[in-house]
């Protein structure tokens, strides 16, 4: 596969309903083989963007740019996609095993590869002894593996996943990233939307953030952490509970990026690369006796705060 | 065709017909009649009813198969209570002669409780009483029948063949039979999209593939599952029949069910009047997010209207409303059948309902894929009416 040649490119894609924005001229690639993760807060146009993606609604403006394992331009083919909506669910009363057959025969599938591709998936989820279950009997984690199951058996060139995250505990989400990546490794790209930023950071090759349909901020969760954007945060914590005017002064410094009140007497200060903390420590000091500080990388997390609150910002990382 | 269209189908069909349910269903009807049928058989061999005649010696006629057995009596009316309440017997008939009018008894029964067998008590009363009139008018029998008879009225049809009760049913079987497939599909849109649109599963399939194959293939599917649970339901009734004919109560076959030669035009129409009102109940299902709740729900009844108009024509079937209802599609599936069978019928009349139901199916199918696609993908709040024309005429 030509890993150099984007697997689909988004070219001033736009989307309005009535007089609402949904997406505004968004472009961007998704390399093969690779994690793209596309993050926004509720109602930012993720799923919009992601509809218009895989073909199920049409950009008022702008085209998406298929190519092959050879770098040639192709027409859209849904049997080569998986997707795991937001808003998903099963056939409750039907068995795991007929369920999955169904859905890989809806990607193309004959029933007997469909049967062999069911029947692995069952395996490898380790859903066996509920093959022939009905789906309402089983626990809303292995619900989710069926689900995610059901998207990615027929093994397709990209897997958008929304949100599939939502709703497993700490152990299954656990299980959800190696899977997500076993995935990658056997030769998918996969497309990711999802609000638990600590995963993000962890899996993403690539970051994108949209906010009010536009995009805000591009680039590898390095670029994004260390480039312009990101920089460092100190936090520190005071003796006695911070007074509003402090948080007024500080904010009215241009050279502080961010500013969060984390406890009564937590700010976390975030600064940009080339920005002096020290200066700063020497400043509070004369303002309040300091328990403890701390200096750290800004993470994914506070830059996502930060820009998807703001909106657009001047310049982003994978452009400078 | 495309191999999604039947992917859907075959999904569609099993998960509404399931073969175990079917058979359970059959032989719960099997022996459900075989215990009916046995219970008759049971109070029909139960024991004869012993009732003793006071105060007449003239012969009652009872009926042939009657289950009273009468007896003169010289014991007193008191002893008789006295036997009565201890069930030795089980009523006392007393006749005595009018006091005003000769001719006529009094008569009084005695029982225990209201019985069952009184109507052929009546029946020997009243043949009994005839015959006492006749005596005293000094008639024959003959005479008295001659003057009780209603003027004979000779029928001379122009058809060769005249319609009887039997094919009367037979017709009015054929319109039940699609109301029942209506029903059925009317029941499996319903449970089947809006139950979709619940467990938020359309996107996940409408991702694999086009709205109109899904609605193309539920057509077929769910199609497929309302006929052939009315065909299992079919066999249950001919396997009813069997024992209904083994118990000896069984009638000879009605010569339209003979009429090998209309079968494949009414199964023409019965198939095409399903995928018509199928496509229907597939565009108004798409459009109820929740069917407890909306007003839309009523809609799914509005195609049982004409079906029930058909029905209510059957006594006149080449009248004006029963031809227009024969040629209309959504209409011609329930009144056709029911003409071919009872009225006359022009070839163009039959070619006429053919093509307005497979050009309506045609329109139909096309304006209710465009409806279902718009209206699956919408969840909360529905679409108004205007919205649903709007998605019907452009897409």
């Amino acid at each position: 596969m030509n890993k150099s040649q984007p697997l689909v490119s988004a070219e001033g894609v736009g989307k309005s309903f009535g007089s609402i924005r949904a997406v505004q001229r968004i472009s961007f690639e998704v390399l093969p083989q690779q994690i793209f993760s596309l993050l926004g807060p509720n109602g930012a146009g993720k799923s919009t963007l992601v509809r218009m993606l895989i073909g199920m609604l049409p950009p008022d403006e702008g085209t998406f740019v298929w190519r092959n394992s050879s770098g040639a331009t192709v027409p859209l083919d849904r049997a080569k996609i998986g997707y795991l909506p937001e808003d998903r669910g099963l056939y409750k009363d039907q068995p795991v095993a007929a369920t999955l057959e169904y859905f890989a025969g809806l990607r193309g599938l004959n029933r007997t590869e469909s049967k062999r591709v069911s029947q692995l998936w069952i395996e490898r989820l380790g859903l066996t002894q509920y093959a022939k279950s009905k789906l309402e009997t089983l626990s809303k984690g292995n619900q989710q593996k069926v689900q995610i199951a059901s998207a990615v058996l027929h093994r397709p060139a990209l897997l958008v996943l929304d949100e599939p995250f939502s709703g497993l505990d700490p152990i299954n989400q656990e299980l959800m990233v190696n899977l997500i990546r076993e995935i990658r490794a056997e030769g998918t790209t996969v497309l990711l939307s999802a609000h638990q930023l600590n995963l993000i950071e962890r899996l993403a090759d690539h970051v994108m953030i949209i906010a009010k349909g536009q995009k805000v901020l591009s680039g590898t969760v390095e670029e994004i952490c260390h480039g312009e954007h990101g920089g460092k945060t100190l936090r520190v914590e005071f003796e006695q509970p911070i007074a509003a005017n402090l948080l007024t002064e500080i904010q009215a410094h241009g050279d502080v990026r961010g500013l969060l009140l984390e406890q009564p007497n937590l700010i976390a200060m975030q600064f940009g690369p080339n920005q002096k903390q020290l200066e700063w420590l020497n400043k509070l000091q004369q303002w309040g006796a300091i328990r403890t500080f701390q200096s750290s990388s800004t993470s994914l997390h506070e830059i996502y705060l930060r820009v998807a609150n703001d909106g657009l910002p001047q310049k982003e990382p994978s452009d400078v | 065709m495309n191999p999604s269209i039947c992917t859907v189908a075959r999904w569609e069909f099993f998960r509404f017909f399931k073969w175990r349910d079917q058979l359970i269903g059959i032989v719960s009807l099997l022996v459900s009649s075989v215990l009916g049928f046995g219970v008759v058989k049971f109070a029909s061999s139960s024991k004869a009813v012993e009732l003793v005649v006071v105060g007449s010696n003239q012969p009652l006629e009872l009926p042939e198969k009657s289950k009273i057995q009468l007896r003169p009596t010289t014991e007193t009316l008191e002893q008789l209570r006295t036997k009565l309440d201890q069930r030795s017997i089980d009523g006392i008939l007393v006749i005595t002669e009018n006091k005003t009018n000769s001719s006529e008894n009094d008569v009084e029964l005695i029982v225990r409780q209201q019985p069952r067998w009184v109507n052929d008590l009546q029946t020997a009363l009243n043949a009994q009483r005839t015959s006492r009139v006749i005596d005293k008018a000094s008639i024959t029998p003959e005479q008295f029948q001659q003057f009780l008879a209603p003027q004979a009225i000779k029928i001379t049809t122009t058809m060769p063949n005249t319609i009887s009760l039997a094919d009367r049913g037979v017709a009015i079987g054929m319109g039940s039979f699609m109301v029942i497939v209506n029903f059925l599909g009317l029941s499996f849109f319903m449970v089947g999209i809006t139950g979709e649109k619940q467990q938020r599963i359309t996107e996940q399939v409408v991702s694999a593939i086009s709205p109109q194959a899904w609605i193309d293939g539920k057509l077929i599917g769910l199609t497929a599952a309302a006929f052939a649970s009315v065909a299992t339901l079919l066999v249950g009734g001919i396997l009813i029949y069997g024992v209904v004919w083994l118990a000896g109560y069984g009638v000879g076959m009605p010569d339209s069910l003979t009429r090998w030669d209309l079968f494949p035009l009414l199964a023409l129409l019965f198939l095409g009047g399903a995928i018509f009102w199928n496509c229907f109940f597939a565009a108004v299902s798409s459009i109820i997010n929740d069917p407890n709740t909306s007003a839309k729900s009523s809609l799914l009844f509005l195609p049982m209207l004409p079906i029930a108009a058909g029905f209510l024509a059957i006594p006149q079937p080449d009248g004006n409303a029963m031809r227009v209802l024969s040629v209309l599609p959504g209409t011609s599936s329930t009144a056709m059948p029911i003409r071919l069978f009872l009225g006359e019928v022009a070839w163009w009349e039959i070619a006429a309902s053919l093509l307005f139901l497979f050009v309506g199916i045609y329109i139909l199918r096309l304006a209710a894929g465009r409806i279902f696609a718009a209206g699956i993908m919408l969840y909360g709040k529905e679409p108004s009416w205007l919205d649903v024309i709007r998605w019907a005429i452009r897409g």
